[in-house]
């Protein structure tokens, strides 16, 4: 690929990498393994790239490879991608807030395909009948889902006796 | 009712505040390198499995249980399950990254076939008192590269963990293979040890993992022992995929 394909693919990282990982982190709660995902969905786009960039949004891609392979990961709960772990010191990052980390238990919570639903419409900005296609079923079935997952986190979010809402 | 949309952009700007990114050369990097790892397999990469003294060739099998090394049928579907994303893992990558591995190890080395003698207890049907496999919901056995590896599925994690655990305490009966094992460093995995051979012991989420390679040259060091363990998990992932 020629150099000014390097530096658009750079602009777009730059540009995308935080949504990116804040799926992947919607998914798995866990920061450092959430840059991994998505460090690793980038890697993936970069052979692809000089289709990937006549996209509309091909954050989109990236953010549907992310949260792919965190399900992947979420199901095993182990990290495959050891290299570019050990090709840094892990920095200890800031605590989130209190209401992402409500959100997140609370994500966690849903079975994973209303959590992917959630996921991948609301963070990643991925219409109905593109998340259709991914998962396979009908438009129908991810409204369902999605409509049935914001049912449950209104719940698990809702404020308690005494407490404050996060909302 | 929490307005969810606020609390997702809360999440994102938390993440952005909190998120380092190591930076696009370094994905452009990490595609290159398993690109190379493509291409130098393409080269050498011979894919066998030893099994009981028959060899056989890219096989993959799936039953009830585990199943004797001694009767492999082919069955390798690889049909992704979404075609509109490219296949995140594929066979042939997966091949090609176990053999960059194992191939070029400094003072280490795979022998070659016959690998194993003929009372082999070989480190994943065998052994050898007791069955480590019962409970087990599926199985698969075949060959990767220069490795044999085999898997057992479990409806549980804790039904797993119990089996992998047998699975190393139960090595310790074999007589015609005298097996020691050992950990993995930090990686939760068991390194089991013969004069003719090496198994890597796993367990990954339900499943149990082991992979075996012939050798008279004891461990790998412990940099490729761990890139294995690594490898294994992919491996998993992507027969989950398949």
């Amino acid at each position: 690929m020629d150099p000014s394909s390097e530096g658009d693919f750079t602009e777009f990282y730059d540009a995308t990498w935080p949504r990116t990982v804040a799926c992947a982190y919607a998914m798995t709660g866990i920061l450092s393994d959430a840059e991994d995902l998505a460090q690793e969905a980038y890697s993936r786009a970069w052979p692809r790239w000089s289709s990937l960039r006549e996209y509309d949004d091909p954050g989109a891609w990236v953010r549907q490879v992310a949260t792919r392979l965190a399900v992947s990961r979420w199901r095993r709960a182990r990290t495959s991608l050891g290299f570019l772990a050990r090709s840094r010191e892990p920095e200890p990052a800031a605590p989130p807030s209190e209401t992402t980390a409500a959100l997140v238990a609370a994500l966690k919570q849903l079975p994973e395909p209303q959590r992917r639903a959630i996921v991948l419409h609301h963070l990643g900005d991925l219409p109905l009948r593109e998340i259709a296609r991914i998962e396979q079923c009908p438009e129908g079935t991810v409204k369902a889902r999605l409509s049935r997952g914001r049912a449950v986190l209104a719940t698990l979010l809702a404020p308690q006796d005494g407490e404050p809402s996060h909302a | 009712m929490p307005d969810l949309d606020r609390l997702l952009d809360t999440l994102v700007a938390d993440v952005t505040a909190g998120t380092r990114a190591p930076g696009a050369s370094t994905a452009i990097k990490q595609a290159r390198r398993r690109r190379a790892q493509v291409a130098v397999a393409a080269v050498g990469a011979v894919a066998f499995i030893v099994a009981g003294g028959a060899l056989a060739v890219g096989t993959h099998r799936d039953s009830d249980q585990p199943s004797p090394t001694t009767d492999p049928t082919t069955a390798s579907p690889t049909t992704p399950r979404d075609s509109a994303e490219p296949t995140p893992i594929s066979l042939p990558d997966l091949t090609a990254s176990l053999h960059a591995i194992l191939a070029q190890v400094p003072a280490w080395a795979i022998t070659n076939i016959p690998p194993f003698p003929d009372d082999y207890d070989y480190a994943f049907n065998g052994p050898c008192s007791g069955n480590w496999g019962k409970g087990a919901t599926s199985g698969s056995d075949g060959g990767v590269a220069e490795a044999g590896i085999g898997h057992a599925g479990f409806s549980s994690e804790a039904q797993a963990s119990d089996a992998a655990a047998r699975f190393v305490e139960n090595l310790k009966s074999c007589t015609a293979t005298a097996w020691r094992t050992r950990p993995i460093a930090q990686t939760g995995s068991v390194l089991a040890l013969s004069s003719t051979g090496v198994a890597w012991i796993q367990q990954n989420g339900t499943d149990v993992q082991v992979l075996q390679v012939p050798t008279t040259d004891g461990p790998p060091p412990v940099g490729v022992q761990v890139e294995v363990t690594e490898w294994m998990v992919a491996y998993s992932t992507w027969q989950e995929q398949n």
